[in-house]
């Protein structure tokens, strides 16, 4: 077996974004990434075993990055601290909620008994952006803004009710394109329930 | 639903087979033969499902296992993807409706009445066996077209709890507000903290009846203060376009 290099990883890499943006994840295959970049299909498996860890490695990793970087701009000293969760929010919701990370999202539920794949997503994405979300809070009880209880489980509590009306109806396919007024108008709902469970009253 | 009223006689058994990780369709009193019949068709149909996935099953497979021709089967279940539908819903549905009996608004205290349900619920729904009901209900929903059926029996479900809810809000312990969206809002803090592990395969314990007590706790405690009688009611999206309350199919 030949040696693996980054170089060529990156380039599957590439090749199979471009793949998989144009023809979706159930129409490609990997012979049409092999195509694209050329070598032997046992060269292909010999750098992704499979199509979902390649999908993954592709579509996940993107998510994962712009997720965190909107996460990052929760402002704790933010005066309205309702403008900023529903801007939080928003952000976030409509890249979770777009077409490609419904289906990456699908795909890692589906496919987490069979492979590692549940397990790297939820240490590489779920568990930093709790972590964020729970320091933003944890600021914002200090300063007085919020009342104060355990910061880790607000923020799952948060993150779970911005999600609370979309979960269960995106992931079995009852809706499959969100328009963003019904995509804002549900957040600004849960973070409006979030607040009235963690405002000082 | 006839599922959920064909089977809400055993619901002891279920509840016990949950504690021990199986749980079966058979139900130990008498029973008539189209009956039973169908619940040998659910039995098999549920081990095959969750060994082949749903493309790997055949009606075909589903008649050898249960013995009986084709055409019986078609006669209780008329597609594979209704069949499908029923019998990763069965358990689920006798478990809900047994622990919404004792959802009771009249009771004194609401508050107990709704941590006890959220803890029943927790240790259901966290059941490793039901966790991969919920993984396989996901994965196939797209593919196989049967998410508008899981969901219309998630709903039916939801909506015993949203009639909990507006009884409350009726009698003023709960600030009035839509109660399906009440009743989304309590189901979302109520998983918060602990099913994602599961679902994802990350955590392999099963969570004990303290730590889901504990996350019952909580997430109550934070939904009643969220819908206390005296906080101010959602208000509106910007009210010259007047939106509704909750994400409406034709909203969406």
């Amino acid at each position: 077996m030949k040696t693996k290099t980054e170089s060529k990883r990156q380039a599957i890499i590439q090749a199979a974004a471009e793949v998989f943006r144009e023809v979706g994840f159930d129409r490609a295959s990997m012979s049409d990434i092999r195509e694209r970049i050329g070598g032997s299909k046992a060269t292909l498996y010999n750098y992704f075993p499979s199509k979902e860890k390649l999908f993954f490695e592709v579509m996940h990793h993107a998510k994962e990055v712009e997720l965190e970087a909107i996460t990052s701009e929760l402002d704790a000293d933010a005066d309205d601290v309702k403008r900023e969760l529903v801007r939080f929010g928003q952000k976030f919701i409509s890249v979770l909620y777009s077409a490609d990370a419904i289906a990456v999202r699908r795909l890692t539920i589906a496919e987490s008994r069979h492979s590692d794949i549940g397990k790297l997503s939820f240490e590489q994405a779920t568990v930093p952006i709790e972590k964020q979300v729970a320091e933003f809070l944890r600021k914002v009880m200090k300063r007085g803004a919020l009342r104060t209880a355990d910061p880790k489980i607000a923020a799952m509590h948060l993150l779970s009710l911005l999600e609370s009306e979309l979960l269960q109806r995106v992931l079995l396919g009852v809706i499959d394109s969100l328009k963003p007024e019904a995509l804002n108008a549900a957040v600004r709902r849960a973070v409006e329930v979030f607040l009235f469970g963690y405002e000082l009253r | 639903m006839n599922c959920t009223v064909q089977y809400l006689d055993f619901l002891s058994d279920v509840n016990k087979n949950v504690l021990l990780g199986t749980v079966s369709f058979r139900k130990p009193l008498k029973v008539s033969k189209s009956e039973s019949k169908r619940r040998a068709i659910l039995d098999n149909a549920y081990r095959l499902f969750r060994a082949q996935g749903f493309d790997g099953t055949s009606m075909a497979h589903i008649t050898s296992e249960v013995g009986g021709s084709k055409a019986t089967l078609y006669s209780h279940f008329p597609s594979k993807e209704e069949l499908f539908v029923e019998c990763m819903m069965a358990a689920l549905e006798n478990y809900m409706s047994d622990t919404l009996k004792h959802l009771d608004a009249s009771r004194a205290d609401p508050e107990a009445a709704l941590r006890s349900f959220g803890t029943s619920v927790l240790n259901f729904i966290c059941s490793p066996e039901q966790v991969e009901v919920r993984r396989l209900m996901i994965a196939e929903a797209a593919r196989s077209g049967t998410g508008k059926l899981f969901f219309d029996k998630i709903a039916a479900l939801r909506s015993q709890v949203s009639s909990f809810l507006a009884t409350c809000m009726a009698s003023g312990l709960l600030r009035r507000d839509d109660p399906d969206l009440a009743a989304d809002h309590l189901g979302a803090l109520l998983e918060a903290e602990i099913l994602e592990p599961l679902l994802l395969h990350v955590r392999e314990t099963v969570p004990d009846e303290e730590e889901t007590a504990l996350a019952a706790r909580r997430a109550v405690a934070a939904f009643l203060r969220a819908y206390a009688p005296a906080a101010p009611p959602i208000k509106l999206a910007a009210r010259s376009n007047a939106s509704p309350r909750r994400l409406s199919p034709h909203e969406l």
